[in-house]
C-alpha cells in the first residue's frame, strides 16, 4: 500500500493543547483562593454558632497569640523555598531569648544582649549553611541536629530554670500597642509584606523558587545557587534571633523547655500556605491564611470544650493534610501533559 | 491474531482531546513503528496501555485477550514498556537498579546471590555488546549509559519466555549515539523474531526505515496511515506526521565568512576528556561526536563551567574564563543548552515564563518591583519567535511536549544573543518538524556571527548542519572531518574504528 501526501493542516497543533484556556483559568482561581475561602467560611460558621466569636476581643486575642508562630512560619518559608529545611528556627528563638533574659539579669546593657542574640542567630545560620551547602548533608537531618543542640544550649545558659524579670524595654518592644494591636503582631505583618515583595516582585524571589525547583538548572543558568542558599540560612537564623528577642519581651520570662511547642506549627502553616495564592510555592500571604485558618479552627474547638491535646492533634493532622494537598495539586498540574 | 489491537481509543483532558479514536494493529513477530509529532498523543497511548491513564472509550486487545480498562498490572498481561530513562534510582548502583524488578518470588527473604546476579547481567550486557561496571553509581552514568541500563533491565524481564508478549520501546535510542543505537535495533529485531510484538516509538526515521516492518503515523490523536516500511519513504512519513511536506530534515550551515575566533580551548582536561584543543570562529558551526563514554557528554559541562576542569583554559572573545563559574561564562556570552533537559535544562514544574525569563529577570527590575506584565509579554514574544505551541507562558513546562519544552530552553538562551552557543544533543526526543525549527534557530545565531558547537551522537544531523566535526576517542580529539569527508558514513567509521595514526597520536 502506498499512500499519497496528505493535505496541509497547520492548525492541528492548536487542537492538542493540553488544557483549554477557560478551564485552566477557573481551576487556577479555585486553587488560589480555596484556602482563603475556607478561612472565610469557617469564620462565618463560628460567628453564626459560637457567641464568643461575636466579640472583637476574641479576634485580637487570636491575632496576638499567634504572632510568634506567624513570624516563625514566615521565617520557615525562606529556606523551604530553596528546597531545604531549617528546622532549627524554633530553638534558635528560645536560645536567643534565653541569652537576652540571662544577660540582662546579670547586668549587661540591653544592646549588648541584643547584639549577642543576633550574633548567635547568624552563627547558627552560618553553621547550618556550612553543613548543608558546603558539606552537602541533607538539610532535614543537619538542622534537626542543630535544633537539638540549641535546645541543650538553652538549658545550659538558663541552668534549666525559667528565667524571669526581662527588662521593661523588651516587654514594651513586644507588647506596647499600636492601633489596638501589640507591636509583635505588627512585626509579623511587616515581615509578611517584606517577604511578599521579595518573593513576588524581585529577581531574588524568582531565583529562590527556581533553585527550589531545579538546583542544577538554576546553577547552569548562572544563578549563584550556593551563595543564595548560604545567605538564606543566615537570614533565617537572624530573623529567628529577632523573634527570640520579641519572645523574651512578649512573655517577660524565658522557659528553656518551650522550643518543642513551636517546632511543628510553623511548618504546618508554611506547607498549608503553599497550597494557596501562588499555588505550589511557599509564599507569604498563603502562610498567613493557613495559619489563621488553623488558629480559628483550634480556637473554635477549644470553645466547644476540646482539651489542650486537641491542638497538637489538629496541627499534626493539618500538616499531613496540607502536604498531601500540595502533592495532589502538584500531580494534577504535572498530569496536564498530553 | 494480532499482538496488539487498539480500536477507537479516546481520551480527553478537560476540553482537550489527546486521543481521538485511535486504531493500532501490531502483528506478532514484527517491529512496528509508531510515529508522530511531539504532542500527537503517543505518550497518552503508552500511558493508556500501562494503566497510568484511563481511556474514555475504546478497546485494547493483547494476543486476543481483551484487557479491562484501566489496565491493571501491565506486565501480567505481557506488556513491557521501556522508557528512555524511567525508574532508575540515582543513588543506587547499577546492580541494585537492575535487581529492582527481578522476580525473586519465594526467595524474597533469601540472601541475594550477588555473584550469580552479576554473571546474569554481564551476559545480558555482552549480548548487547557493551560493558560498564555493575558497582558504579547510576548518578555517574551518562544519558547514553542510562538508556542502555534501562534496556538491560527490561531485557531481564524479556529473558526466558518472550512469546505472547508485547514490548513498547518509547524512544529507547533517543540518547544513544548511532553505533550503540544500532545494537539496540538489532536486539529489537531478535526479540521480534521470537514471536513477540515490538512497538518502536522514535523520531529517528533512519532507524525506523532500517529496522521496522510497518509503521503507523499518528496526528492529533488519530492514526493517519498504516503502511509497510518498504512501501514508503522518510519524506512521506514526515509528510504524514506534519500534515505537510518538508523538503529537508536539517537546515544547511550558514555560508557566511568566518570571523575572529570566538571560543578558544587549550589543553582542557576533566574526568573523561583530556587535553582538548578547540577553536571555533564567529559564524562557524562545529560538531563534536564520539561513542558513549568517550567524553562528549562531559565536554559541554566543562565548557559551561558546571564542572571544574583538572587543567586547561577556556577563552571567549579574548577573555579567559574562571574555572567552574557558569555565571561568568554566561556574562561573557557563552550559553549551553544541556543534553538532559529535565535534569539540567529547565524547571519542569515552573511555568514556561519563569523558565524563559530566568536569565533576564534582573532587567525587569523597577522601583516598585518586577514588571510582571513586561515579563509576560517578553515570554510570549520569545515563545512566538521559536514557535512554541501552545503559546501560553503561564502553563507549567510539564504541560508542553518535549519538542516545545526544548524550544523554550532554546528561547531562554537565544534571547541573550550568545557569542558562543553550546548545544548538547539539541534535538533529542524532538520530532522532525520541531528539530528543524530548533536547528534553524541555531543556524541563524551562527549567521549573526555566533560560534556554534553541537555535541551529538547523531551523525546524520552533524553531517548536515556542521562545517566540520571533531571526533572524541577516550576523551581525546583524534580526528576532524570536513568538506567531502563530512558524511554520516565517514563519521560513523571515524567513531567506531579510528584511524591508526590518529590513535597513535593519543598514546
Amino acid at each position: 500500500m502506498t499512500t499519497s501526501t496528505t493535505t496541509p493542516d497547520t492548525t492541528l497543533t492548536e487542537t492538542v493543547s493540553p488544557v483549554t484556556k477557560s478551564s485552566s483559568r477557573f481551576d487556577g482561581a479555585f486553587e488560589r483562593w480555596a484556602l482563603v475561602g475556607a478561612l472565610g467560611l469557617l469564620v462565618l460558621l463560628c460567628v453564626a454558632t459560637l457567641p464568643q466569636f461575636r466579640t472583637a476581643s476574641l479576634f485580637t486575642t487570636m491575632l496576638n497569640a499567634q504572632s510568634l508562630v506567624l513570624l516563625l512560619a514566615l521565617t520557615a518559608t525562606i529556606v523551604l523555598r530553596l528546597g531545604d529545611f531549617d528546622l532549627s528556627i524554633s530553638q534558635t528563638m528560645v536560645a536567643t531569648a534565653a541569652i537576652v533574659a540571662v544577660m540582662t539579669k546579670n547586668g549587661y546593657p540591653a544592646y549588648v544582649a541584643i547584639l549577642t542574640a543576633l550574633a548567635l542567630g547568624a552563627l547558627v545560620g552560618a553553621i547550618n549553611a556550612l553543613i548543608v551547602v558546603r558539606v552537602g548533608v541533607d538539610s532535614f537531618v543537619a538542622t534537626l541536629g542543630s535544633y537539638t543542640a540549641l535546645a541543650g544550649f538553652a538549658y545550659l545558659i538558663t541552668d534549666s530554670r525559667i528565667v524571669a524579670g526581662v527588662p521593661d524595654g523588651f516587654v514594651n518592644f513586644s507588647r506596647s500597642q499600636l492601633l489596638g494591636l501589640p507591636m509583635i503582631t505588627w512585626y509579623a505583618w511587616v515581615l509578611v509584606v517584606v517577604l511578599w515583595y521579595v518573593y513576588q516582585r524581585t529577581p531574588l524571589g524568582r531565583y529562590t523558587v527556581f533553585i527550589g525547583g531545579n538546583r542544577a538548572a538554576a546553577r547552569l543558568a548562572g544563578i549563584s545557587v550556593d551563595r543564595i542558599r548560604t545567605s538564606a540560612y543566615i537570614v533565617s537564623g537572624l530573623i529567628a534571633a529577632f523573634i527570640g528577642i520579641c519572645f523574651a519581651g512578649y512573655f517577660g520570662a524565658v522557659d528553656p523547655s518551650v522550643g518543642a511547642q513551636y517546632m511543628l506549627q510553623p511548618f504546618a502553616a508554611a506547607f498549608l500556605g503553599a497550597t494557596a495564592i501562588t499555588v505550589g510555592r511557599f509564599n507569604a500571604w498563603g502562610t498567613v491564611a493557613a495559619l489563621y485558618l488553623l488558629t480559628v479552627g483550634i480556637t473554635a474547638l477549644q470553645l466547644l470544650g476540646a482539651q489542650t491535646w486537641v491542638t497538637n492533634v489538629f496541627y499534626g493532622l493539618a500538616l499531613i493534610v496540607s502536604v498531601t494537598a500540595a502533592k495532589l495539586v502538584g500531580k494534577r498540574r504535572a498530569g496536564a501533559r498530553t | 491474531m494480532t499482538a496488539l489491537n487498539v480500536v477507537g481509543l479516546r481520551k480527553s483532558y478537560g476540553g482537550a482531546v489527546a486521543l481521538d479514536g485511535l486504531n493500532l494493529h501490531v502483528r506478532p513477530g514484527e517491529v512496528h513503528a509508531l510515529l508522530g509529532q511531539n504532542g500527537c498523543g503517543k505518550s497518552t497511548l503508552v500511558k493508556s496501555l500501562t494503566g497510568v491513564v484511563t481511556p474514555d472509550e475504546g478497546s485494547v486487545e493483547v494476543f486476543g485477550r481483551t484487557l479491562t480498562l484501566p489496565v491493571d498490572a501491565p506486565h501480567e498481561h505481557g506488556i513491557a514498556v521501556i522508557h528512555q530513562d524511567i525508574g532508575l534510582v540515582d543513588d543506587m548502583t547499577v546492580l541494585e537498579n537492575l535487581g529492582a524488578n527481578a522476580r525473586y518470588g519465594a526467595r524474597l527473604l533469601a540472601p541475594v546471590r550477588v555473584g550469580r546476579e552479576k554473571a546474569v547481567y554481564r551476559e545480558l550486557m555482552n549480548r548487547l555488546g557493551f560493558d560498564f561496571p555493575l558497582d558504579a553509581q547510576v548518578s555517574t552514568l551518562s544519558p547514553a549509559e542510562r538508556a542502555l541500563l534501562a534496556v538491560v533491565r527490561a531485557m531481564r524481564l524479556m529473558d526466558g519466555n518472550t512469546d505472547e508478549q508485547l514490548f513498547i520501546l518509547d524512544e529507547p535510542t533517543a540518547a544513544l549515539p548511532r553505533p550503540e543505537a544500532s545494537r539496540l535495533l538489532a536486539l529489537m529485531r531478535r526479540v521480534a523474531d521470537t514471536g513477540a510484538g515490538v512497538v518502536f516509538i522514535s523520531h529517528r526515521l533512519a532507524e525506523v526505515m532500517e529496522v521496522c516492518d510497518r509503521a503507523t503515523v499518528m496526528r492529533a490523536g488519530r492514526d493517519v496511515v498504516e503502511v509497510p516500511i518498504e512501501d514508503t519513504s522518510r519524506s512521506e512519513l514526515v509528510a504524514h506526521m506534519l500534515g505537510r511536506r518538508m523538503d529537508d530534515f536539517y537546515p544547511a550551515p550558514p555560508g557566511v565568512e568566518f570571523g575572529a575566533p570566538r571560543l578558544t580551548v587549550r589543553g582542557l582536561t576533566g574526568r573523561r576528556v583530556a587535553d582538548v584543543d578547540l577553536t571555533v570562529r564567529a559564524g562557524e558551526v562545529v560538531g563534536v561526536t564520539g561513542l558513549a563514554g568517550m567524553g562528549q557528554e562531559e565536554l559541554p559541562m566543562l565548557l559551561a563551567g558546571d564542572e571544574k576542569p583538572v587543567a586547561g583554559t577556556v577563552v571567549v572573545d579574548g577573555t579567559e574564563l574562571r574555572a567552574s563559574d557558569p555565571r561568568q561564562a554566561i556574562d561573557h556570552g557563552m550559553t549551553l543548552v544541556p543534553g538532559n533537559r529535565l535534569r539540567d535544562g529547565c524547571w519542569v514544574e515552573g511555568t514556561a515564563e519563569e523558565n524563559v525569563i530566568l536569565p533576564v529577570v534582573h532587567r525587569h527590575r523597577r522601583w516598585k518591583g518586577l514588571d510582571i506584565n513586561a515579563m509576560r509579554e517578553r515570554a510570549a514574544r520569545l515563545m512566538t519567535e521559536v514557535n512554541v505551541h501552545p503559546n501560553r507562558p503561564e502553563l507549567p513546562m510539564s504541560a508542553f511536549s518535549g519538542g516545545n519544552q526544548q524550544k523554550v530552553v532554546f528561547a531562554k538562551w537565544l534571547q541573550l544573543d550568545p557569542k558562543v552557543l553550546l548545544l548538547d544533543e539539541p534535538t533529542q526526543g524532538v520530532d522532525p518538524g520541531s528539530a528543524k525549527d530548533l536547528l534553524a534557530d541555531a543556524m541563524a545565531a551562527a549567521t549573526n556571527s555566533a560560534a556554534v558547537v553541537v555535541f551529538s551522537g547523531e551523525h546524520e544531523l552533524l553531517a548536515a548542519v556542521c562545517h566540520r566535526v571533531l571526533v572524541l576517542h577516550h576523551g581525546r580529539l583524534i580526528d576532524e572531518l570536513s568538506g567531502p569527508r563530512l558524511t554520516e558514513q565517514q563519521l560513523l567509521e571515524a567513531c567506531e574504528s579510528p584511524a591508526d595514526d590518529a590513535l597513535l597520536a593519543t598514546h
